[in-house]
């Protein structure tokens, strides 16, 4: 026993010995970081304020390291520091603020200066002391920190204060006396209560207002404190007023929330009142209802309600997702105002079952603009596992317009068990049907459907079908995992493909999917005995994400005798060039060149200055400056000259400057020189 | 014979009075949907921009038995899919500039093909990006050509492009401010199967919308 409080002791003393060390550092860290906030103004740098963050979050959790900073931080506000510091260590010492501080921060209320500063932790202090020296600040602050204290007394909700803020609730300044009623509501003591109720009765005008709104804020309280029922007397007292409506609204609600009357009845009668500025108010509490309350009831028991008002209520009822207001749903979606027709097809979307999803379908079908977009939304957003059968079973009886909503929304509602059906309608007689089933599969399929999916491409009957599938399949592959080959389904089956425009798809999603390891496969194709694989394969490789596919295009602008497959490939390559943030620039300079040199027409040469803009180079700039004679490349090679230009702005203004200045002499035309002149304005500014 | 046709619309369409055949031209009777917005825009710093008062279009003649030719045609877009709304939008007939009338596109350089499914002949294209509000769409470039590649007899009836930004060759033609009146760009009489319209972002952002494309012309055979 005596060993184990041995231990014990030993244990105790060795993790206090450890602790001095971090404690230290902590102090030390803090120490340095006020030395350096003491010069701190607004417009100096504030790097140190992570630091001073991080300082900060381990003094939180070192109780030793907290009285250290406290002590530190109250020397700081009594040096020379600036204000500006001062104001920021008030903010963190508040956090940590003690009994200890109370006297230096009584201090500072007596300077207008910090003031304010000072209130700031006294705020945040729980002890008695902080409250009595705002109390006594009272006596002898003038009004503008006056003000600052009784709002400070408020926050502290110092129910000492009471009967000095009534006092000044009659003061000559109208400023004290509306913050001395904020603060008696904020406190929302009985006591402060009774006093806003009676004052409430007395003062007149916008005072008058104030002093209701701080009596609320005490029925707020109340209602924290559970007493509901004093707080309800409030409220009701309040909205009998007849105050202004921002403050009927708030007493409106508030009667609402501490009511014993069934709450569905509370909100019925208040709209019943036929005030247009309480009715709104009342219909918006019906969101605040609990779930299962059906309110649905309100809207058949309350007639002539405005059309504005009855489409919130509508919208509002159909939001609790109750059942009862269906049939008051289907006659608004067929409504003649334009307005309640699309509150009534967003409200289907919670009130309405099974039944509804052919006859939604319908709408959506022949329905335009907004409302089609409407109709769509709530189709795709029912909720119920039992809608999601419904449109599985109503697709066989549907007609052809319906039938492609329905599966629409089987991509839409990501319905994952539909995939075998998808796949089913794929092989529709209907071209329709076959095209928005494909896109439904792109959107649902899984990475393990895509055998399947290929094969349908394979099948594909038209070339509209067949890009469909181009799509849907590059999308599930995009559902594989990164590490994984997404194109291996493809390459399982592409060898045995003979089919020309089905081999052409496959060689599009290659070039879609991107990965070098199919860069061999694809490279093949380019010396395909059929010139539409062979144009496919130079397709594929100019969306290539980097220059890889750029020596065989290249090569193929360089040899080829054919017009179209020369400049897709020269296209390409500019394109591959440009797109790789991997190559240099002076790599894509040389590269930009060499295309210029084969481009042989002016469209492709125009292509080329196009890509020779996007470099940041002098060497780019230079050789765009000698093309400023070529013939019918005028208006390309100064847009061109501007770009390199502006790329390098950042960069290379000095250099640039003396470069634009040699064009400016050598170029006679006017739209250059004054680009020219204005770039030369904003390197200046920079 | 197609550039007797051509010289035809040509002359009339920019009052040259030539001998003709009147009877033969119908004056382009497009229905415009009801405005966004109304008055003149404010100053929107755009470079070389069409002056949106002194916009005056001209009564439009084509020849007798053209219509809409885009309509409900297989349109591909650049882009994986769009951001906002379906490919179908941009000639579905609905030109109203609300939500649900328009597709929004991938950002930066994109365009969209029309494949008008046979040999046409081409007289107007009308375009509406989007005139929910006063917008200025960047770089537009309007091309029919033949080949579905725009490699070959590629004809490029209007290029706003005026720094060469898409490759295309730097364009003369001016910016101009979306409105319900879209944009009418004159086909010529060229023939062709397809259509390609080009835009980089507006001055609001770098997305590209399209609300309608109407290809007015008839077919070749």
């Amino acid at each position: 026993m005596i060993m184990s409080m041995f231990l014990i002791v030993i244990l105790t003393m060795f993790q206090a010995v450890c602790q001095v060390g971090p404690t230290r550092d902590i102090v030390a860290g803090m120490d340095k970081l006020l030395n350096i906030i003491s010069v701190y103004e607004y417009d100096k740098s504030r790097e140190w304020l992570q630091d001073f963050q991080n300082i900060m979050n381990k003094v939180y959790q070192d109780k030793e390291a907290t009285e250290e900073t406290e002590i530190l931080m109250l020397r700081f506000l009594e040096s020379d520091a600036t204000l500006t510091g001062k104001q920021f260590i008030c903010k963190h010492l508040g956090t940590i603020a003690t009994k200890k501080s109370v006297p230096v921060l009584n201090q500072m209320l007596t300077d207008d200066k910090t003031a304010e500063m000072a209130l700031f932790v006294l705020e945040e202090i729980p002890d008695p002391a902080a409250g009595k020296v705002m109390r006594n600040a009272l006596q002898y602050t003038h009004e503008k920190i006056k003000v600052a204290v009784i709002n400070s007394l408020g926050v502290r909700r110092d129910n000492k204060a009471v009967k000095m803020l009534a006092k000044l609730i009659h003061d000559r300044d109208p400023l004290i006396s509306e913050s001395a009623i904020s603060a008696l509501g904020a406190i929302g003591t009985h006591e402060s209560s009774n006093i806003l109720r009676t004052v409430s009765d007395i003062l007149t005008g916008d005072q008058k207002w104030i002093a209701m709104d701080a009596w609320l804020k005490c029925a707020d309280r109340f209602v924290i404190e559970n007493n509901p029922a004093e707080a309800w007397s409030i409220y009701k007292e309040v909205y009998k007023a007849n105050p202004p409506v921002f403050l009927r609204k708030a007493a409106l609600r508030g009667m609402f929330n501490t009511t014993t009357e069934d709450p569905v009845n509370f909100i019925a009668k208040h709209i019943q009142t036929n005030d247009p500025e309480i009715i709104p108010a009342a219909i918006s509490l019906i969101y605040e209802l609990p779930d299962n309350s059906n309110p649905g009831r309100i809207f058949y028991e309350i007639n002539g309600l405005s059309a504005t008002d009855k489409i919130c209520l509508l919208t509002a009822i159909a939001y609790k997702g109750d059942p009862s207001i269906h049939q008051a749903v289907i006659d608004a979606i067929n409504d003649n105002d334009p307005d309640m027709r699309m509150a009534g097809l967003e409200a289907i979307a919670r009130t309405g079952n099974s039944n509804d999803i052919l006859w939604l379908a319908e709408k959506a079908s022949n329905l335009r603009g907004m409302e089609r977009d409407r109709a769509r939304e709530s189709l795709y957003t029912m909720h119920g596992p039992e809608i999601d059968n419904a449109i599985l079973s109503s697709i066989d009886e549907a007609d052809l317009k319906k039938k492609i909503e329905l599966i629409k929304s089987i991509g839409e509602r990501n319905i994952n068990s539909a995939t075998d059906l998808l796949l089913k309608l794929c092989e529709s007689p209907d071209p329709s049907v076959r095209v928005e089933s494909v896109e439904a599969l792109g959107k649902i399929a899984s990475p393990d459907d895509l055998p399947d999916m290929i094969q349908l491409l394979m099948n594909a009957q038209s070339e509209r079908e067949r890009k469909t599938f181009e799509t849907a399949v590059y999308l599930v592959t995009l559902k594989m995992p990164d590490d994984t080959r997404k194109s291996r389904d493809i390459l399982d089956i592409l060898q045995s493909v003979k089919d020309i425009s089905a081999l052409n798809s496959l060689i599009t999603i290659l070039g879609e999917i991107g990965d070098d390891r199919d860069y061999p496969v694809l490279k093949e194709y380019l010396n395909s005995e059929y010139p539409d694989i062979q144009i496919a394969a130079i397709k594929a490789l100019s969306t290539w994400p980097n220059s890889n596919p750029m020596n065989d295009l290249r090569s193929i602008a360089e040899h080829t005798q054919d017009t179209k497959k020369h400049t897709l490939a020269l296209r390409g390559y500019i394109q591959v060039v440009v797109t790789d943030n991997n190559l240099t620039q002076d790599q894509k300079f040389a590269e930009i060149h060499h295309a210029y040199d084969i481009a042989t027409v002016i469209d492709e040469k125009k292509s080329v200055l196009s890509g020779l803009g996007t470099i940041a180079s002098f060497e780019a700039l230079k050789f765009a400056e000698s093309l400023l004679d070529a013939p019918g490349l005028v208006h390309e090679t100064e847009s061109a000259i501007m770009s390199i230009a502006d790329n390098l702005s950042w960069d290379h203004p000095k250099e640039l400057r003396e470069e634009l200045n040699k064009i400016l002499q050598m170029t006679d035309s006017q739209d250059l020189q004054n680009e020219i002149k204005d770039l030369l304005k904003s390197i200046e500014k920079k | 014979m197609r550039w007797l046709h051509f010289l035809f619309v040509y002359c009339i369409n920019f009052g040259v009075v030539i001998f003709t055949d009147a009877q033969d031209l119908q004056r382009l009777e497009i229905i415009y949907p009801p405005p966004m917005y109304i008055g003149t825009p404010s100053d929107m710093k755009v470079n070389r921009l069409e002056n949106p008062l002194e916009v005056n279009r001209p009564v439009f003649y084509v020849p007798d038995g053209t219509y809409n030719l885009a309509l409900n045609k297989w349109i591909e877009i650049t882009g994986e899919e769009p951001v906002i709304g379906d490919v179908k939008l941009i000639n579905d007939g609905d030109k109203e500039g609300v939500e649900g009338s328009y597709v929004e596109l991938s950002p930066g350089h994109q365009y969209v093909t029309i494949d008008l499914e046979s040999s046409c002949y081409v007289y107007a294209i009308a375009v509406w990006h989007y005139h929910a509000k006063a917008r200025v769409y960047y770089d537009v470039i309007v091309q029919i050509s033949d080949d579905p590649d725009f490699i070959i007899n590629v004809h490029t009836l209007f290029n706003n492009d005026y720094d060469n930004s898409s490759g295309y060759g730097a364009g003369e033609d001016l910016n101009y401010i979306e409105t319900n009146k879209g944009k009418l760009i004159d086909g010529k009489g060229f023939k062709a199967r397809y259509v390609r319209l080009h835009s980089n972002g507006n001055n609001d952002n770098d997305l590209n919308h399209y609300t309608e494309v109407e290809i007015y012309g008839k077919p070749a055979d």
